[in-house]
């Protein structure tokens, strides 16, 4: 039953889309105003019927209805709630259903906006297309409702390690993210369509750029977050080809936010926000094919399906290569607008933009370097994280000095001596402080001591800053950017300072490590409601006084009898200790792995001030639309 | 204020020195950060410097794990040759003897270092490295 009714909502959805896409065009060349109100109609419709399609699935998920395959495959009567209801997007054809979802949101939002009516129906119309695109994919490529000739009495359940909270928020949230971009990218088109490329453009198009970056972050951060605890390896970020596919984005996206901020203040760098508007959704569809296409290995890779991999892949080449088709054919040339003051603000901008598109360019390489070697030469490479860390580290400087003065210089015509001054205000003192610190903790690793020191002054400048012009004023600016440093501190003393101990400890045995004592004190067995565990309890002592009691599992999920561990992590917001439980070596030792790691959470809490403050500039713009 | 003549020029020079940056940062970081990846069956026919990262790949012999405290000693085969590995730490937690697993580290004497065990995210898993190895010497069962 449900089954047809996803088909149905998924087959409407369709048809509306074809005439969100066509109506607007037509409407354009008839100068009929009655083909926009259709347009306006098929999209809000259109979302209705893609929302249906989706609350089906989860209707299926939730009730454990294994006449579908899908949920066959992936659920299970004994699994919590939240994780039947989360399990409708932790699989191929139902994270593409979100996917599609989403870019069927964002053209229902565009069906509201009042101000530039005939970029918003291009917009609408481009949308509408992509809608058209995806929904066809859906259907005959990733189909969540085919059912099976026979109901089992049970389903295959889901992969326990997607069996957590951050499910259910991390996947929603990156593809609003990647997703989001879909809206800037049919602005794109619809702009260079209708040469219609001014201030009044990067004023429509900032918002939409705001909300998918922020959210994007917000996704990023999650999906660090959720591998720090869940996978157990007491890392953060592994320069995987899942984790860099969604960094190439957010890269991209940060130099958009800003470059449209001048193209709004100052109407220059269009061709290259423009550009960098068509990058970043191509970089999102990139994303998407490599995470779900199979080709690399992760726990994102729920397809081994060559063949979806080579649609979408096509899908990408017609959308990409359509938008840099019609960027070389439409970019309007030689308008008259001022040639770009270096040292101004915009300078500054345009530089650390160029800078992020550097850091992009290595990363690509680097993650798609594998893929290419080995279609054509059979030998299999992977390029490890010393390549990214001797890469974009050294690009993370230049950044770090330059947006600080970047707040210094004013828009146009600007004083560099005057910014210099005030930087160095801040500068000096900051650095001093910084440097003489992190040296007499210990010397070693330079250059976490000279970028943690300027992610500092990073903080105290924009602080500094907020105190001279006024907080209220230019608050997104100064909240994102002490996000940043905030989290680039954290990044860089974890990453310095972090101590890790692998024991063999019997039950009362301790263990020292970093001024704190580990005392295993007992090992209990019990039930979960899908799996059998294993707790630790280990006591954690300082100065002979009870810190915490850490308790991590080992758990055996029952349906596919695989292991999962849970650590356990005590956290005071200054350093984070972390604790793993290893197997059973018999004679009542068992082994344990303990790590230290100091500032670790700073960087999500960066993260999650980075996003605030992107949304925070979205509302005040809402506020004047 | 500056010329614009002048302005361009500076814009030129600026992206032309940031593209020579990225270049040599790529081209210097590269080289030294390819992890090839081998079978044990390729190992035999070929050299490896023991400063040389690797990435060896196969399936973990039956009944060949072994602990000792945290060292840790198991044997990866293709089905046709074997590499004995050694590793100190926790293994993953879907790491299983007669599944398929990549070990990343050095190559001494014959003997596997590894630095890292990587066996992750899923029970039915095949790393895709070791599928097509094992496909390449003829040993691949379809997962059931």
């Amino acid at each position: 039953m449900l089954s047809e009714v996803g088909y149905f909502s998924l087959a409407m959805a369709l048809g509306f889309a074809v005439f969100q896409f066509i109506s607007p065009l037509w409407g354009g060349l008839r100068q009929d105003n009655r083909w926009h109100k259709l347009a306006i109609i098929s999209a809000r419709l259109q979302f209705f019927f893609v929302s249906a399609a989706f609350i089906t699935l989860i209707t299926a998920y939730v009730t454990c209805d294994f006449s579908l395959l899908n949920v066959f495959m992936n659920c299970h009567t004994h699994m919590p709630l939240l994780y039947r209801f989360a399990g409708a997007w932790g699989n191929h054809e139902g994270s593409m259903l979100l996917w599609v979802w989403i870019l069927s949101l964002m053209g229902f939002a565009m069906t509201f906006l009042k101000s530039n009516p005939s970029l918003v129906r291009g917009a609408i119309s481009i949308q509408g297309l992509m809608c058209v695109i995806f929904i066809a994919f859906l259907w005959w490529g990733a189909d969540p409702f085919l059912t099976l000739p026979f109901t089992p009495h049970e389903g295959q359940s889901l992969n326990p390690l997607l069996q957590d909270r951050g499910l259910a928020i991390h996947p929603p949230m990156l593809y609003l993210g990647y997703v989001g971009f879909s809206a800037v990218f049919s602005f794109a088109i619809a702009g260079l369509w209708l040469k219609k490329l001014d201030k009044d453009w990067a004023v429509a198009v900032r918002p939409w750029a705001l909300f998918s970056w922020a959210c994007l972050t917000l996704g990023i951060a999650l999906g660090s977050w959720w591998a720090y605890y869940e996978l157990g390896w007491g890392g953060w970020w592994f320069w995987d080809p899942v984790e860099n596919a969604s960094l190439m984005p957010w890269l991209a996206g940060t130099a958009l936010i800003h470059t449209l901020r001048v193209m709004e203040m100052k109407g220059q760098l269009r061709g290259w926000s423009v550009l960098l508007a068509l990058l970043t959704f191509a970089f999102s569809l990139l994303g998407t094919f490599l995470v779900r296409s199979g080709l690399i290995s992760s726990v994102h890779a729920f397809a081994t399906d060559p063949h979806r991999g080579i649609i979408i892949l096509a899908i990408i080449a017609f959308l990409v290569g359509g938008g840099f088709l019609l960027y070389a054919l439409r970019l309007p040339r030689n308008s008259n607008s001022t040639p770009l003051q270096f040292m101004s603000r915009e300078g500054a901008i345009t530089i650390n933009s160029l800078l992020l598109f550097a850091g992009l360019l290595t990363v690509t390489w680097g993650t798609l370097y594998p893929l290419m070697l080995e279609a054509i030469s059979s030998k299999t490479v992977s390029v490890g994280a010393p390549y990214f860390n001797a890469t974009v580290v050294p690009m993370l400087f230049p950044v770090l000095l330059l947006i600080p003065l970047g707040m210094e210089l004013t828009w146009g015509q600007s004083s560099f001596k005057r910014a210099l001054e005030k930087a160095l205000h801040t500068f000096t003192p900051t650095m001093a402080i910084g440097v003489i610190i992190l040296y007499f903790i210990d010397p070693q690793p330079v250059v976490s001591i000279i970028a943690a020191s300027l992610a500092l002054w990073l903080v105290v400048s924009s602080l500094y800053y907020g105190i001279r012009q006024g907080f209220m004023a230019q608050l997104p600016m100064i909240l994102g950017h002490i996000g940043l440093g905030v989290t680039i501190l954290g990044i860089a003393i974890s990453t310095a300072w972090q101590q890790e101990s692998n024991v063999t400890l019997t039950l009362g045995e301790t263990t020292e490590l970093q001024g704190y004592t580990f005392r295993l004190d007992d090992i209990t067995q019990g039930n979960g409601p899908n799996y059998l565990y294993e707790k630790a309890q280990i006591a954690v002592l300082k100065n002979d006084q009870q810190v915490t009691l850490l308790m991590p599992e080992k758990r055996l999920y029952l349906p596919q009898e695989s292991m999962q561990t849970e650590t356990a992590i005590y956290t005071n917001g200054l350093i984070n200790l972390y604790g793993v439980l290893g197997s059973h070596l018999g004679h009542k030792a068992w082994a344990i792995r303990l790590h230290y790691h100091p500032m670790v959470s700073w960087i999500w809490w960066g993260a999650a001030l980075m996003a605030l403050a992107a949304f925070l500039a979205l509302r005040r713009r809402m506020r004047t639309i | 204020m500056m010329k614009a003549k002048h302005q361009r020029l500076l814009w030129i020079s600026v992206v032309g020195a940031l593209l020579i940056l990225s270049a040599t940062l790529i081209l210097s970081a590269f080289d030294d950060n390819l992890v090839f990846f081998y079978s044990p069956t390729d190992l035999q026919s070929k050299t490896i410097h023991p400063d040389q990262r690797i990435r060896v790949g196969g399936l973990v012999l039956e009944s060949s794990l072994q602990h000792n405290g945290t060292q840790i000693s198991f044997t990866i085969s293709d089905q046709v040759n074997m590499l004995p590995v050694h590793y100190e730490g926790m293994l993953p937690d879907l790491f299983r003897e007669g599944q398929g697993v990549v070990v990343e580290g050095h190559l001494q004497d014959g003997q596997f270092m590894a630095q890292s065990v990587l066996a992750k995210h899923d029970e039915n898993y095949m790393p895709p490295e070791v599928a097509k190895s094992l496909k390449e010497h003829g040993v691949w069962r379809h997962a059931e």
